[in-house]
């Protein structure tokens, strides 16, 4: 298994299309959207799932929302929020494969991780034997209730900047060949993600 | 079966009438409250009736004035750069009859704030489950009621707060030491160890005092205390007020059951009139056997309160703030604990930071007792012993609680 990464949270709840993991929100440094990530299976499973991040929220709290109305900050209070109170960042997740006996697959995982196991961001290594294809951008594609094209984006992105520098341009005119392939029926959509793909 | 509005729109109607004839009353003996309050000036009339309503044993349970004339409000005072403040609240697990074993369970929490600092504030906890029969049944064998085990939470919170002061009174800067409720503590007849608790809990009151006094050096760092009262109903003012309008003849027990023509009326309307934001009203001591108590045991633990506006602006919101009388006497003390109240309630939404951080640490909610009856099953059955059915499907209905998840 290749070396670990940041962990990012705990599995809250999932299913085989994604998974929710919670952490305390002083550790919003690491997650990001786009991010690839990977549950650590426990003893009993051999099968990691890896996702994209898609979405990071923080729930709703009755306390914070007083001490905003009374706007009235300050740096002790702050500090107490953040590092005393289990305030939980939920971090959503879609499935775009799983690796099992040392084999990366591109497509569902057959079981869902458990609730409470660790999910780690991938490394570089990992990243870039996931990309070497990409079948999973059919699954970012039809997946609901997420913004499908930021999505496909910023994982094309966190794939091309792992590789060499001389790789990157490569790697991103092949993912572009094949979107062009799946969206060929929707310019518009194939569009807007090059765009979003395509330095300013 | 659903609600015949053609039957229910007369009786609205009336209410209406009612609440608005109501109103129109409230507001006539608010306006003869504020009147009388306005000329309320001398201190010694005050004391002079005061003293002959002792006199006449008349039970009276309104207010005494301490120094100062109750007609006028005081400013909010500057804060101290410095202070150290330290909230406690309790919050239980009633003993039932159906769970898999008969116990409660008492947590308080303690919550410690370091003012003009950014230093982290420390959250505790201290937890402790009861189970024996002595403490789960009273002298004729009954099971104890929910308001004995109430009452020994509000000892324990005291006792844990005066622990806590101990551990952690910083080396300088005074500190506060700040309970939810009224200071007064009084045990109801169905507390079996009533008067042993009132007896503990004046003995935490005094060594919080002797924190505070005992050491000549420590000048620079009081220890106060404060009880603080959310949105009071009382009519403590009222009260007096009443009292202050009657011939000395009529100063008896049967026209004290009643305030009168202000019958009815609370403090909190005619404070509202009288405090602007951050001030203070003056310093009052209420008339009550407890506090006699308090008083008689030494005059420094009975206790005084004032009611000061937590609010920045309107709406406003009232908080009637108690102290020991070794606080009260000291006008340095009292403008520090109106500060830092009433700089506390500016980081909440009028409410001390502290004390709502207190009472989150303390409360157990229904999954954290479902895992305790849990903890308790498992323990029972390491043991041989049985475990009663409903307590477990119970717990096991909070687990399921869980797939609450799921809902995306």
């Amino acid at each position: 298994m290749a070396e670990q990464q940041a962990l990012i949270g705990q599995v809250l709840r999932a299913s085989t299309v994604g998974f929710v993991c919670g952490t305390r929100s002083q550790s919003i440094e690491h997650p990001a959207f786009g991010a690839f990530v990977r549950t650590q299976p426990d003893g009993a499973s051999s099968m990691a799932v890896i996702g994209l991040i898609h979405a990071i929220s923080i729930d709703d709290d009755p306390l914070v929302r007083q001490m905003i109305l009374a706007n009235n900050m300050n740096p002790a209070t702050i500090r107490d929020q953040r590092e005393n109170r289990m305030v939980p960042l939920e971090i959503s997740v879609l499935n775009v494969g799983y690796e099992q006996d040392g084999k990366l697959y591109q497509a569902l995982p057959p079981r869902p991780p458990l609730s409470l196991d660790p999910v780690y961001l991938c490394d570089a290594a990992t990243i870039a034997r996931f990309t070497a294809r990409l079948d999973f951008l059919r699954l970012v594609l039809s997946a609901g209730d997420v913004p499908t094209e930021e999505l496909l984006a910023a994982a094309l992105k966190n794939a091309a900047d792992v590789r060499p520098l001389a790789e990157r341009r490569a790697f991103l005119i092949e993912a572009g060949r094949q979107l062009a392939g799946l969206l060929s029926q929707e310019l518009p959509r194939l569009q807007y993600v090059l765009r979003l793909l395509t330095p300013a | 079966m659903t609600l015949e509005f053609d039957k229910v729109v007369s009786q609205v109607q009336a209410m209406g009438h009612a609440l608005a004839a109501r109103s129109a009353t409230q507001s006539e003996r608010l306006a003869l409250a504020w009147e009388r309050l306005s000329l309320l000036e001398d201190l010694e009339a005050v004391h002079q009736r005061i003293a002959l309503v002792r006199e006449r044993d008349a039970g009276f349970r309104g207010v005494a004035l301490l120094h100062e004339p109750a007609n006028r409000a005081y400013p909010l005072p500057p804060l101290p750069k410095r202070a150290t403040i330290l909230a406690a609240d309790g919050s239980q697990v009633y003993p039932n009859a159906h769970a898999a074993a008969l116990y409660y369970l008492i947590n308080v929490g303690v919550f410690i704030y370091y003012h003009g600092t950014d230093a982290l504030p420390i959250p505790l906890t201290q937890p402790s489950l009861h189970y024996t029969d002595d403490k789960l049944y009273d002298k004729e064998g009954r099971l104890i009621t929910n308001a004995a085990v109430n009452a020994r939470r509000t000892e324990q919170e005291l006792a844990t707060l005066v622990d806590k002061v101990k551990q952690h009174r910083p080396s300088d800067g005074p500190l506060l030491a700040l309970l939810d409720g009224p200071l007064l503590f009084w045990a109801g007849k169905d507390v079996p160890d009533g008067k042993e608790l009132q007896a503990q809990y004046l003995g935490h009151l005094i060594r919080l005092h002797d924190l505070h006094a005992n050491d000549p050096a420590d000048r620079d760092r009081p220890v106060c205390l404060a009880g603080y009262v959310d949105r009071p109903s009382s009519a403590f003012l009222i009260s007096l007020l009443h009292l202050m309008s009657l011939a000395p003849d009529d100063v008896r027990k049967a026209r004290l059951e009643t305030n009168g023509d202000l019958e009815g009326l609370t403090d909190q309307p005619l404070l509202f009139k009288l405090l602007k934001p951050g001030e203070r009203s003056a310093l009052l001591v209420q008339q009550s056997p407890q506090n006699k108590l308090y008083h008689d045991k030494d005059p420094k633990y009975e206790i005084a309160c004032f009611y000061l506006n937590v609010s920045a602006a309107p709406p406003y919101h009232l908080a009637r703030v108690e102290v020991p009388m070794w606080v009260a006497r000291q006008p340095a003390l009292v403008d520090i604990v109106h500060a830092l109240i009433y700089s506390q309630c500016q980081f909440m939404w009028r409410y001390p930071y502290a004390l709502t951080r207190a009472d989150e640490l303390a409360v157990v909610r229904d999954h954290e007792r479902a895992q305790l009856n849990e903890l308790i099953e498992i323990e029972l059955r390491r043991h041989q012993q049985t475990v009663a059915q409903s307590e477990k499907l119970e717990s096991k209905a909070a687990r399921h609680g869980r797939t609450h998840y799921d809902r995306r």
